[in-house]
């Protein structure tokens, strides 16, 4: 089990947020679950992540800073428990929870 | 939350489940993810944490009634039941007492207690059946819903058994011992687990509805589980006084009628249901309607 | 302990309790009163007919002597685990024999446990864990399931399972464990007779255990979390 931490600039113009905390996926063998939630970060924001894959640590940067590529987000806190999905999977799951988090007129 | 809602139930996530089956917009999670409540014990078994630990609760309204809800994820861990996972029912099932909900209504989906944490999923288990037969005294019926991958074994096998009524797909799988167990004690000519066929006669929802462990039995289907639960809530259980010695009286008769069979056609057959064989093939409407009615025998 | 040892132990004023098979019976005087005496002997698992025969006894106990308190004597290795008790519904005779037991406390029969052998899993659930006290001697033994199963289940060596029973009470097999989470109320070392009829007298309906659990801490979270759930505000749309 591995716990790792990667923070990014927030978006200086963020998509509307719902406000309520957002979940997707869960946390099966090849799967992971995303919580995204409202958090004072200073404009950052930051993802603490918990995977029972150990070493991909460069793989998660690049996932997670391509999602903030995807996605317009300021002062959101990800909180990701991963029970050893791939890159795509963990993709989907980042998209769907901001899908949720931007609430339902998106 | 905007789930992507599949007819399947046995494919939905517990979360996908409750929105399809509560009335829209009703559901208060109590204890939500962002509480961040997980369990401490699973980091010292390299085995990863789930944000609700695998169940949802919360307040909700089915068919216009108020209820107190709980939905076991039975992908997480197989639904195992470790110290969070048991107190947060305890905790719904005490809640409902004191609110004075309609019914108690479980979308159970568990294999039974969490090893990790034998003991405390153990006394947990037995914690939860305490608040039932707690809620049941108190006039509030438990409802009990099985369709998930993980049907319900072990500790959640026998608080099945410990609802007023079951509503069970013929996906879902009602047990004690799992099919690997039985394998395992008695050997693979006297059970081969991995015939699927076998474990659903032998655990699975039809088998469950005929010989009347299940009260009810629905399609794999979303919906048809939501309209189930509406026609239960409708027409509440209500327990006869006398509702323990029925109950033994008809579980001795039981043991006395079909305790040599070695099948579950068998059973069916000594039930005076004609071409028993079939019953597997046949759909859920036509196992029901081939089911005995209550006191007929052959 | 052997079964004669215990129910000298237990019952010095005198008993009427005899073992026919694994199934115990009989009643006893303590000094706090007359007592139905109903268990096993001989670690059997419980199976279809040993369950429906308990089941038989609290039928006979709640019929004949109302209110009267019942002492339970638990030794099992667990359910029997078997096609026959899977193909028949071992989940309702097991939630029946549950049943009973809730039905005798709403009637006013005190339930204490007294676990003087073995007390595993499913078979510890259906009969010993519903009692209003639970009991146990220092040599009785406690368990969900047994290391080494527990190693092949979790792929973990054993030697970091044994590591770790030594000093987290929440997994690992024992008495001790059960006692420091709240499942085991007491343990009874010396003057059984004097703990049984304290335990007579105080046994309420209510389930303590979770706050047992805490204050022992072996399960520190269960019964705040319990608290938060039942007390926790309704919404005003209800």
């Amino acid at each position: 089990m591995e716990t790792l931490q990667f923070e990014f600039e927030g978006a200086a113009d963020p998509d509307p947020a719902a406000g309520c905390p957002a979940l997707a996926g869960v946390v099966a063998s090849g799967n992971l679950e995303v919580l995204l939630e409202s958090r004072d970060l200073g404009g950052r924001c930051r993802f603490d992540v918990r995977t029972a894959a150990d070493g991909f640590g460069a793989v998660w940067q690049a996932v997670l800073a391509d999602f903030m590529q995807r996605h317009r987000l300021r002062n959101v806190l990800g909180t990701i428990n991963d029970y050893a999905a791939s890159p795509a999977v963990v993709s989907l799951r980042l998209d769907q929870a901001a899908e949720s988090f931007a609430g339902p007129e998106s | 939350m905007n789930p992507v809602l599949r007819r399947s139930y046995s494919e939905a996530t517990a979360r996908q489940r409750v929105a399809a089956l509560m009335d829209p917009g009703s559901f208060r999670e109590l204890v939500p993810p962002a509480d961040k409540c997980t369990s401490p014990h699973l980091d010292a078994f390299r085995v990863p944490v789930s944000l609700d630990d695998g169940v949802v609760i919360g307040d909700a309204r089915a068919a216009g009634r108020p209820i107190g809800l709980f939905a076991q994820e039975g992908r997480f861990l197989g639904g195992a039941i470790g110290e969070i996972h048991s107190a947060k029912i305890v905790g719904l099932i005490r809640r409902a007492i004191r609110v004075k909900a309609a019914a108690v209504v479980g979308l159970l989906d568990s294999g039974g207690v969490r090893l990790q944490e034998a003991n405390a999923g153990e006394i947990g288990v037995s914690e939860i059946l305490r608040a039932v037969f707690d809620a049941r005294a108190a006039g509030i019926p438990v409802i009990g819903l099985v369709g998930g991958a993980s049907g319900v074994f072990g500790g959640a096998g026998i608080l099945s058994g410990c609802c007023d009524v079951l509503i069970v797909s013929d996906h879902g799988r009602v047990g004690v011992s799992g099919p690997e167990v039985i394998e395992t004690t008695q050997g693979v000519e006297a059970f081969d687990s991995r015939d699927r066929a076998l474990v659903w006669r032998t655990t699975g929802g039809k088998h469950r509805y005929l010989l009347g462990v299940a009260g009810m039995l629905v399609d794999d289907d979303l919906d048809a589980f939501r309209r189930a639960l509406a026609e239960t809530l409708e027409q509440p259980p209500r327990p006869p006084v006398d509702g323990v010695e029925r109950g033994w009286q008809e579980l001795e008769r039981r043991w006395n009628d079909w305790g040599a069979c070695r099948d579950a056609v068998e059973i069916w057959r000594a039930m005076g249901i004609r071409e028993p064989e079939r019953i597997p093939d046949l759909d859920v409407a036509a196992v029901r309607a081939a089911r005995p009615r209550r006191g007929e025998r052959p | 302990m052997t079964l004669l040892d215990l129910l000298r132990d237990l019952f010095p004023l005198g008993h009427s309790v005899t073992a026919a098979g694994p199934l115990v019976t009989g009643s006893a005087r303590t000094a706090a009163g007359e007592a139905a005496v109903v268990g096993t002997t001989g670690s059997p698992a419980l199976g279809i007919p040993l369950l429906l025969d308990l089941g038989r006894c609290y039928r006979r106990i709640l019929a004949e002597t109302p209110a009267r308190p019942i002492v339970l004597l638990v030794d099992n290795s667990g359910q029997r685990m078997g096609l026959t008790e899977e193909l028949l519904g071992l989940s309702q005779y097991i939630a029946n024999l549950l049943a009973w037991q809730d039905l005798a406390r709403r009637r006013g029969h005190r339930q204490v446990a007294v676990i003087y052998g073995r007390a595993v899993a499913g078979g510890f659930i259906a009969f010993g864990l519903q009692a209003d006290r639970i009991a146990a001697v220092p040599d009785a033994h406690v368990a969900v399931m047994e290391l080494p199963v527990v190693a092949r289940v979790t792929k973990l060596p054993m030697e970091d399972l044994q590591a770790l029973a030594r000093t987290v009470p929440v997994f690992a097999p024992g008495i001790e464990n059960f006692y420091a989470m709240g499942g085991v109320h007491e343990i009874w070392r010396t003057d059984l007779a004097g703990h049984l009829a304290r335990a007579l007298r105080e046994a309420d309906g209510q389930d303590t255990r979770a706050a047992l659990g805490a204050a022992r801490g072996g399960r520190k979270l269960a019964a705040g979390l319990v608290d938060e759930i039942v007390q926790a505000p309704l919404c005003s749309n209800r």
